[in-house]
């Protein structure tokens, strides 16, 4: 069943992306739909910031509309999507250090996301003080870390995926991904204890 | 800190043993070497904590975004140029741009220089262009023949007819005194376009080393404010006669004691 629900899926995508060249925007927003999630997810997760996160899954889409013809399908439209948004955030965060740009990494409430209403102030306030370390954590990473770590541990993506995303070899993701767990756990730990 | 090489295999091993998504062989022989290594063992419950935390946010909520399709749709549709894929590359467009403007470039430039060159002539410069007012030639030789052959006048009349300036043309069978001439050993063939008097704009007290039988008189100064044109010999003949150079000596009635302003003032 699975097999059969990603082989459907597949075909709808290859209509979808034929559709798309030659100019349907009724399929596009087909593609939007599907995907707009998950990139400004992966954009919120590298920036750590919503109205940038917000301009950049925006300038995905339209990059992706103006070059849907190059895309050869070798990879999937959603690792495609997120390359692309991966290359726009590293150009938003070069612009941040030319324009000497910084944000606080501490975690807004408005960011934080809805509560669930059942879970009393305690676990709520030992939510939020979880969430922000690792929201500190990720930000005190070097982007290349963040990267990987956001694309295997939040966004789930196999080692293929994330090769094809970062264009570069599953041993290689292998290795980096061993190496930025490593960082995030000592960042973590160091966080941890300055708590306590 | 000292690891041993058991310790390098399991630390690769730990995040998958701390999410518990290790096989079961990978898992054993972590377990195996967890028991004696206190080191091990307290990495792994970092990662542990590591792990739940991440856990934690990636169940968070991400906050909602402000921008919707509308917007790229807006986007998309305001720029009717910009086509989808390949066909926006305007490569053959840009390239037409530089063409027409290296162009455009090539041609004004072209012109400039004509019209300096225009200014350069001195017939045009100080008696207009009539061919009444142009000066004559009052005689023409070469140092190292002792006069110019017939073919050779024949031949600087051809050239001067096709120049881009108007310059005074010798005489049918012109062969007068020497008046003056350097041999340009080693001087590449001027052109005819580059062709243009050499004006001394004033009288100079300082001995010239270099100086032509005429530029100099016999107090080391120099004589006349004559314009001069300096030719090479532009035919594709012999060594010999490329580096063969003349200098013309053009003589006018009005200019033959020539020290006048006009001339002071040329421009250089």
């Amino acid at each position: 069943m699975v097999v059969a629900h990603g082989v459907g899926m597949q075909v709808g995508e290859d209509q979808l992306v034929t559709r798309c060249r030659a100019g349907d925007l009724d399929a596009f927003s087909q593609v939007y739909d599907r995907y707009e999630r998950q990139v400004f997810r992966y954009a919120y997760h590298i920036l750590g910031h919503r109205d940038d996160a917000d301009d950049v899954k925006q300038e995905t889409f339209v990059k992706a509309y103006q070059a849907i013809g190059s895309f050869r399908s070798e990879s999937s439209l959603q690792t495609w999507l997120l390359k692309i948004c991966g290359n726009l955030c590293r150009d938003k965060m070069k612009s941040w250090d030319r324009r000497k740009v910084t944000y606080d990494s501490t975690l807004r409430d408005d960011v934080l996301g809805s509560t669930n209403i059942d879970d009393g102030p305690q676990a709520i306030a030992e939510r939020k003080e979880m969430t922000e370390i690792i929201f500190k954590a990720l930000r005190g990473m070097p982007a290349a870390q963040r990267e990987i770590i956001v694309l295997h541990e939040v966004e789930d993506l196999s080692y293929e995926e994330i090769a094809a995303v970062l264009g570069c070899s599953r041993t290689s993701i292998k290795l980096r991904l061993f190496r930025a767990r490593r960082s995030l756990k000592e960042r973590v730990a160091s966080l941890m204890r300055s708590k306590d | 800190m000292f690891f041993s090489r058991d310790c390098r295999r399991t630390k690769v091993l730990l995040w998958d043993v701390a999410v518990g998504s290790a096989a079961d062989s990978d898992k054993a022989r972590a377990e195996a070497h967890l028991a004696h290594c206190e080191a091990c063992r307290a990495e792994l419950e970092s990662y542990r904590n590591t792990a739940i935390l991440i856990a934690s946010y990636r169940q968070q909520p991400v906050p909602v975004s402000h921008l919707g399709w509308r917007d790229v749709e807006r986007r998309v549709s305001a720029d009717p140029t910009k086509s989808i894929g390949w066909a926006r590359r305007p490569s053959s467009a840009v390239a037409l741009q530089f063409g027409l403007g290296g162009g455009a470039l090539a041609v004004t430039t072209l012109l400039v220089m004509l019209v300096m060159q225009a200014n350069m002539n001195p017939s045009t410069a100080h008696s207009g262009s009539s061919a009444a007012e142009s000066p004559g030639i009052a005689g023409v030789t070469h140092s190292d023949s002792g006069g110019l052959t017939g073919a050779e006048t024949a031949g600087v009349n051809s050239m001067l007819s096709t120049s881009l300036v108007q310059i005074p043309k010798f005489p049918e069978g012109a062969a007068g005194t020497l008046r003056s001439a350097r041999p340009q050993t080693g001087h590449s063939a001027v052109r005819l376009a580059n062709l243009a008097p050499i004006v001394r704009s004033k009288p100079s007290t300082r001995p010239q080393s270099a100086g032509t039988d005429d530029e100099l008189d016999g107090a080391g100064q120099r004589q006349a404010l004559r314009p001069e044109y300096v030719l090479a010999s532009a035919s594709s003949g012999s060594e010999d006669d490329q580096n063969r150079r003349y200098v013309i000596d053009v003589v006018s009635p009005s200019s033959s004691s020539s020290t006048d302003a006009s001339e002071e003032s040329h421009p250089w």
